[in-house]
């Protein structure tokens, strides 16, 4: 922690460093020169930029990047002052040596942590928003493909899911709670000041952020208007420092296999007692049961019994190759990287390779013009299987298909076309098979800076960011699925472009030294217009060729354009008086091409205040506090709708008949459609004390209306449903960060950290008030988001092995009945049409968290983390395929679980007793596939060591490192079916869920 | 100070440069109705109304398939696609709401079409026949789609004088919030036919391949005097067709190969397929196909019901699998283009695929068989025997004509059994069997066949109309559900 703090405040004294020298460059010869070198005494690195000032003089210099400065005396005599932010300020009296070393000391009371924060940078202690910053070092040696995925546990309020183990898929992140329907739940991200979209963002090298500031209330969000709604993710760029040029060389390589146990399969022997049992059950007579098991071959294969598992997956391989170099003189400085991700999948042809090249560079024109550029070039290659229920899913087919009977190979040892129920050798397909993705980004940001008078700045920046995505879906025409059509390949291109400008004007002044003000005004602009064109043709003459020319029958083509425009005015308006009172205050007008002219344009505004009780002179006795500062703030953000022309009556032409265009009436106009409107309020307390500990408490409110509802609407109209903004929902709970430095000696540092955040969301109103049922879950007012509406499953009947079920009325609620004790009993039914749905709890848990403990001796540093969740529900989806208890043996592969099942009188067991092709309903949507879903989870732990500097230096090297980091490595759940980090929603899917991954990482700068 | 005015200039010039349209776009695969203002653009929207046809849930699938799984010749092998209505599983929760919504669309575009041909004044002579006839295919569609959600959600006509429940008609554009209540049976019969007698003068008597002309809807209407058990009209609209048409019966040699073509003589109306633009996996080819999905299959019953000499028999596919189930295999009705029997028998000897696959087949809607059917039912109903025994050999004769029925051999039954042989796997036979109270008996031939699926269905059963699906209900209170759902 106190690392990173270090490199905020390197970075602001190299800019301080270079005000200083501009203005103190002129100094006139003196008589006396002092001379020497400033360092840290908690490391021994030298200081760059720390003031060195004569004591009540404007004399002063400050230090180069080497910690070396060197200063003019007019008189013989006094007191030098070195100061710099994060470090104690250290007084010495100048005696008769010119050469005056001095070594700081941290000052831990130091609260003063620069922070980025929308359109800016401010002083923590001075924000009076809610917004967290995570250190890189937390999250950069984790090796991902994608930073947010490193993100869990570490900040509170944030939760994320990753939609799937394989290599590049997506991410989502939510910010206290989901605060919409239908309009995206993602939080904004904004790079380098740039709101960019929040797909895509494997293109980014995670080696490259600098720093990463979460915005979670209105007071921080707000400014950023009608995307603000989900929160914002700022991800600032590393620059370069003035000084000698610095390189920097990573490198680590990384095991991954799956981090649970996950639907496991019966095992061969198992598959055929549980079969032979059912058909027994079921009545069959020996020649029956036998005719059956010839049939569908189910006996032991001649080499043994199939592990699929095996078949289909493997160790996954991650290798990350970085390389940077910094540096440049007072007027310019660059930063250049360049970096190699390449990651193969637990699943075969499964991988990920990305090329990223970046140069941010900043010059000072003179001392008031400066300009800058931050250019990216990105490229990422992607091989990967279909998810869902793709018969190319390998964990779909995996979890649902695989029978240990068969074998992918034949006797003669050659792949087999087809499986059972004619479906397809998945190991053949892949052999012969591919889908791809190839995506090319290159990102440009310039931007000029110029400060009109003094405390008045222009800022305009241009913004320009081309997403290509080149994708190929090749059917071989030896596979089966290109059997038919000879060989298909269909190429896609979809190009993204997004254009933003942007241009800021701000004015920083202090009057009568206790008035602060910072106001901001501003004017941007954006585009973003996407398009794509596909061919696909068939015929393909050999497996070798893969491509459109040498297919001879071309066999499809289409392609469209879609854009989206914003304009945006903004303003805000900070005052802090004598560091004790802060007010904030903001607003933004957007106007966007999504909504009709009556509801095109609104107003986003924000309200924040925070107060240091810790700065009152009465506090100013309880020394033992170092800071208490309470905060509030209240607001408005939005959420744009998902569809680009929403609001238009439309007959949509993609379709054709008889080769003639034609159009279908597509959807209805709607000119009120508008924006969602979140109202945030946030109160808060953030303390530090003993310097030791540290932390906040925080509650929120947040509450969304004019919700965007897909209401369901009688299809006699032609439609099914239509968007309106007629919902309501609500988020509240709250936040607690805790810090603690538990030991902090010269060698032995201990420091801990803990977040836990509860958050319950309710649906507050919805059309009509009517409730949306499904057939396993129901949006119903005050009830959350995602909550299961199922039949209540009562077990297995210990007499007779049937599956039973509460019964519910049509209402809900459970019926009672006497039993033979006289008792009042919940009643119960063998039949599954008896009973009713009932509202059956949420996936949303009622509190989720992390823990991190850093420890460090001298060069070594072991960190943990482990994040957990508690009182959510998971949702078995698939159960209706996979516990059938007999039904469907020739379709579908059997569970591990299911050999707990009943088979004489008095067996108290989870399955009923198993009956071939049974249909009762035993497998039917109930509760019987609900589980609590508490978990604690190892996420990450990572041991380094860096080499002392005696040794390094010897080498030549400023540093070097080594570490071994681990993620999901152990994992305690409260289900043992999967694994319990699933999608939001609490349902479980068929894509490869998460993996634990074993890396060992080297570090050289030099 | 001159830096700070050129860059307040710029600021005001990026503020003035963004005027308000710079919010105003469009999509670039969709048009407003704004766009909408000649003949020919509203040839594209009622070429529209014919995609929707095309839909898979409606003529290019499920409308046939989804009916005859529920009869006796034709059986579903999975339990999820086709599953449920040939198990009888449907209930309210658990449906394809696609059999609903399809044909409520294809209304909703068929009035969209008649209201922007009420809008645009015709002069020409030939801008007055294209707007008749596009008025004309408007109303057919909005007629047929009407037809057939009453078939499939009102009891037949014939069980109760069309008293009962039919489904609620739709002649205008609704508002998103309309929650309209069901017509009887007897009402929504009477808009069809209503509809289809102003369409019939309106349009081409001459053969459009792939559109609906003036014997497409004297066809719908025949069927619907039939279904309504009007034989006076059934059988003279059947007559006016058979004499006045250009269609012609297939001959008896080219029969088999005939389902090869796009379009053949006795073509009134087909879904146009096309390689690009079909039905896909999805679509009744596919379902029927051992390549493809094969999921839609023939029972080995149905072979029984055969001569050996009936040209039909040809179309029963063997399935080459060894199936364990009642399956005979396929009804070659949707080869794909050009994929004779010839050539599917010689590429599956060579273990070669057809480049056309399965699903690029027209699908026939109505075909000039039909109405020598028709007349032969409508006949024997009137107690006509003479006119029955003279249609209903017509396609006896074609088939095997060695076969001819003997006038003192007739009734209903040879009728309908002569249909069931004409029109297996073309959505006929469980229409056939309930609208003249008949039950459905599908004995199993094997022993271990799937216990889920039903031996016997009473005419009078309360699932052979489908339930409002519970996500329609839920939307719109105002439907009453069927009985006993």
């Amino acid at each position: 922690m106190l690392m990173k703090k270090r490199n905020f405040v390197i970075l602001r004294m190299a800019l301080l460093s270079v005000f200083f020298t501009f203005f103190f460059a002129q100094v006139n010869a003196q008589d006396r020169i002092i001379t020497g070198n400033v360092i840290a005494a908690q490391d021994g690195l030298s200081l760059p930029g720390v003031s060195v000032v004569v004591k009540g003089t404007t004399n002063g210099a400050s230090t180069d990047i080497d910690g070396n400065y060197s200063i003019k005396l007019n008189t013989s005599g006094g007191v030098l002052v070195f100061s710099s932010i994060g470090m104690k300020t250290q007084e010495i009296i100048i005696g008769r040596s010119n050469v005056i070393n001095v070594s700081l000391e941290i000052d831990s009371k130091d609260l003063d942590e620069v922070m980025i924060v929308a359109y800016g940078t401010t002083k923590k202690t001075s924000f009076t928003g809610s917004a967290a910053t995570v250190k890189t070092k937390d999250i950069s040696r984790i090796p991902v493909s994608s930073f947010e995925k490193s993100l869990t546990g570490l900040v509170s309020g944030l939760s994320v899911s990753n939609s799937s183990g394989q290599p590049g898929s997506s991410t989502s992140v939510r910010i206290r709670g989901m605060g919409s329907f239908s309009a995206g739940n993602n939080p904004l991200y904004v790079i380098d000041g740039i709101p960019v979209s929040s797909s895509d963002m494997s293109t980014l090298n995670p080696g490259d952020i600098e720093a990463l500031t979460v915005l979670k209330d209105a007071a921080a969000a707000s400014l950023y208007g009608s995307r603000a709604a989900n929160g914002v993710i700022l991800i600032t760029t590393k620059q370069g420092k003035a000084g000698k040029a610095k390189f920097n060389l990573k490198a680590s390589m990384g095991f991954s296999d799956f981090a649970t146990d996950n639907f496991e399969n019966v095992n061969g022997e198992d598959y055929l007692t549980l079969l032979n049992e059912s058909m027994v059950n079921a009545g069959m007579d020996a020649d029956e049961i036998a005719d059956e098991l010839e049939d569908n071959g189910w006996e032991e294969p001649a080499g043994g019994f199939v592990d699929w598992k095996d078949e289909l997956f493997r160790t996954g391989v991650t290798k990350n190759l970085e390389f940077s170099a910094s540096g440049g003189n007072k007027k310019t400085k660059f930063y250049i990287s360049a970096n190699v991700f390449d990651q193969t999948g637990i699943a075969e042809y499964s991988d990920l390779t990305r090329y990223t090249g970046r140069i941010n560079l900043t010059h000072n024109v003179n001392d008031k013009f400066r300009i800058g550029v931050n250019m990216v070039n990105a490229k990422t290659i992607r091989n990967y299987q279909s998810g869902g229920s793709s018969y190319s899913n390998p964990f779909y087919f995996l979890s649902r298909k695989a029978w240990p009977t068969e074998t992918p190979y034949d006797e003669n040892g050659e792949l087999r076309e087809v499986l059972h129920g004619n479906s397809y050798n998945i190991v053949r397909e892949y052999e012969l098979n591919e889908q791809s993705t190839e995506i090319y980004r290159s990102t440009t940001s310039a931007w000029a800076e110029y400060e009109l008078t003094e405390g008045l700045t222009a800022k305009t920046t241009a913004y320009y960011d081309w997403i290509n995505n080149d994708e190929l879906d090749y059917s071989s025409p030896n596979s089966r699925a290109g059997r038919k059509s000879h060989g298909s390949m269909e190429n896609t291109n979809r190009k993204r472009i997004m254009a933003t400008s942007s241009s800021i004007l701000t004015y920083d002044k202090t009057f009568s030294e206790k008035h602060h003000i910072n106001v901001l005004a501003g004017f941007e602009v954006e585009s973003s217009k996407s398009s794509y064109y596909r061919a696909y043709g068939k015929n393909i003459p050999s497996e070798e060729i893969k491509v459109l020319s040498t297919a001879s029958d071309p066999a499809g083509v289409s392609g469209s354009e879609s854009e989206k425009r914003l304009i945006s005015y903004l303003s805000r308006f900070n005052y802090d008086y004598a560091n004790k009172y802060y007010l904030s205050t903001s607003i933004r007008r957007d106007g966007s091409s999504k909504l009709g002219t009556n509801e095109r344009w609104a107003n986003f505004w924000s309200l924040s205040g925070s107060y240091r009780l810790s700065e009152e002179e009465f506090m100013k006795n309880l020394t033992f506090i170092d800071n208490l500062k309470l905060r509030a703030s209240y607001g408005t953000s939005g959420n744009l709708p998902s569809s680009y022309y929403g609001y238009q009556q439309l007959y949509s032409y993609t379709g054709s008949y008889n080769s003639v265009p034609a159009g279908i009436d597509s959807q209805y106009e709607n000119q009120d459609l508008t924006w969602e409107k979140n109202h945030n309020l946030s109160l808060a307390a953030e303390f530090s004390f003993l310097t030791k500990f540290s932390g906040s408490v925080e509650y929120f409110k947040r509450k969304t209306s004019d919700l965007l509802v897909s209401v369901p609407i009688s299809r006699v109209t032609g439609f099914g449903s239509t968007m309106q903004n007629i919902g309501e929902m609500e988020n509240k709970g709250f936040e607690i960060e805790l810090r603690s430095e538990n030991i902090n000696t010269d060698n032995f540092r201990w420091a801990t950290s803990f977040n836990i955040t509860h958050v319950k969301n309710k649906v507050v109103k919805l059309y009509n008030n009517e409730p949306i049922s499904g057939t396993t879950s129901i949006k119903i007012e005050g009830q959350p988001y995602y909550t299961f509406y199922l039949k209540p499953w009562a077990g297995v009947n210990v007499d007779n092995g049937k599956p039973q079920w509460y019964v519910v009325d049509e209402e809900g609620n459970y019926e009672y009945e006497t039993n033979a004790d006289g008792k009042e009993v919940k009643k119960i039914t063998n039949d599954y049409g008896d009973t009713n749905q009932m509202i059956a709890g949420s996936p949303d848990p009622d509190f989720f968290g992390g823990l991190t403990n850093t420890l460090s001796y001298k060069g070594l540093e072991l960190s943990f983390l482990f994040n957990f969740a508690v009182g959510g529900k998971i949702w078995y989806s698939s159960g209706y395929k996979s516990w059938r208890d007999g039904a469907s043996s020739t379709s579908y592969s059997f569970q591990k679980d299911q050999l707990d099942r009943w088979q004489k009188p008095g067996d108290v067991a989870a399955h009923p007793q198993r009956i071939w092709d049974r249909d009762d309903d035993s497998a039917a949507y109930s509760t019987r596939f609900l589980f609590d879903n508490d978990f604690i989870r190892l996420k990450n732990i990572s041991l380094a060591y860096s080499f002392p500097k005696s040794l390094t230096n010897k080498a030549k090297l400023s540093s070097l490192k080594v570490y071994l980091q681990a993620t999901n490595l152990l994992t305690w759940s409260e289900q043992d079916l999967c694994d319990p980090e699933q999608a939001y929603s609490g349902r479980t899917t068929f894509e490869i869920p998460n993996t634990k991954t074993i890396t060992f990482g080297v570090e050289l700068g030099f | 100070m001159k830096n700070i005015y050129i860059i307040a200039f710029s600021f005001v010039l990026l503020l003035s440069s963004c005027s308000e349209d710079y919010l105003d776009l469009d999509s670039s695969t969709s048009q407003s109705m704004d766009a909408v203002n000649t003949l020919d653009d509203v040839e594209m929207l009622l070429h529209g109304a014919y995609n929707i046809l095309s839909d898979n849930d409606y003529y290019n699938n499920g409308y046939l398939a989804r009916s005859d799984v529920r009869a006796d010749d034709m059986l579903s092998l999975s339990s999820s696609r086709l599953g449920t209505e040939n198990r009888y599983q449907y209930t309210p929760e658990k449906c394809t709401s696609g059999m609903w919504s399809v044909p409520y669309t294809a209304i909703r575009q068929a009035n969209r079409v008649l209201n922007h041909l009420e809008a645009i004044e015709a002069v020409s002579e030939s801008d007055v026949t294209m707007k008749n006839s596009m008025k004309g295919q408007a109303l057919t569609i909005r007629a047929l789609a009407h037809f057939d959600l009453c078939r499939m959600f009102g009891l037949p006509y014939s069980h109760n004088g069309g008293s009962s429940l039919g489904v609620p008609i739709i002649t205008t554009i609704l508002d998103w919030d309309a929650k309209k209540e069901r017509n009887t049976v007897k009402e929504v019969y009477e808009q069809v036919i209503n509809d289809l007698t102003i369409a019939i003068p309106l349009m081409d008597t001459e053969v459009t391949d792939g559109y609906i002309n003036h014997w497409a809807a004297k066809t719908i209407l025949a069927r619907v005097y039939l279904y309504k058990e009007d034989n006076a009209l059934a059988y003279s609209t059947a007559k006016d067709i058979i004499d006045n048409s250009p269609y012609e019966l297939v001959s008896r040699d080219k029969y088999v190969d005939s389902w090869a073509d796009d379009y053949t003589s006795e073509s009134i109306f087909s879904i146009s397929n096309t390689l690009t633009d079909n039905g896909g996996l999805e679509s009744i080819g596919n379902y029927a196909d051992p390549d493809g999905y094969y999921i839609f299959a023939a029972t080995k019953k149905l072979t029984l019901i055969f001569d050996d000499a009936d040209i039909r028999k040809e179309l029963l596919y063997d399935d080459y699998r060894t199936y364990k189930y009642d399956v005979q295999g396929r009804v070659l009705k949707f080869p794909g283009k050009g994929n004779t029997k010839d050539k599917i028998v010689a590429a599956w000897e060579e273990g070669k695929t057809l480049s056309n696959p399965s699903y690029t087949s027209n699908t026939p809607v109505f075909r000039l068989s039909e109405l020598y059917l028709i007349a032969a039912e409508a006949a024997i109903k009137e107690a006509d025997p003479v006119n029955a025994t003279l249609y209903l050999n017509k396609i006896v004769e074609r088939a095997d004509p060695t076969a001819t029925v003997a006038e003192a051999d007739i009734d209903l039954d040879r009728i309908l059994l002569e249909r069931r042989k004409e029109f297996v796997s073309e959505g006929h036979r469980f229409f056939d069997l309930t609208r003249n109270k008949l039950n459905i008996d599908r004995p199993r031939l094997t022993k271990r066949q799937s216990s889920s699926v039903p031996k016997f269905i009473d005419w009078n059963y309360y699932k052979i109309v489908y339930p409002i699906p519970i996500s329609e209900r839920n939307a719109n209170p105002n439907l009453i559900q069927n009985p006993d759902y």
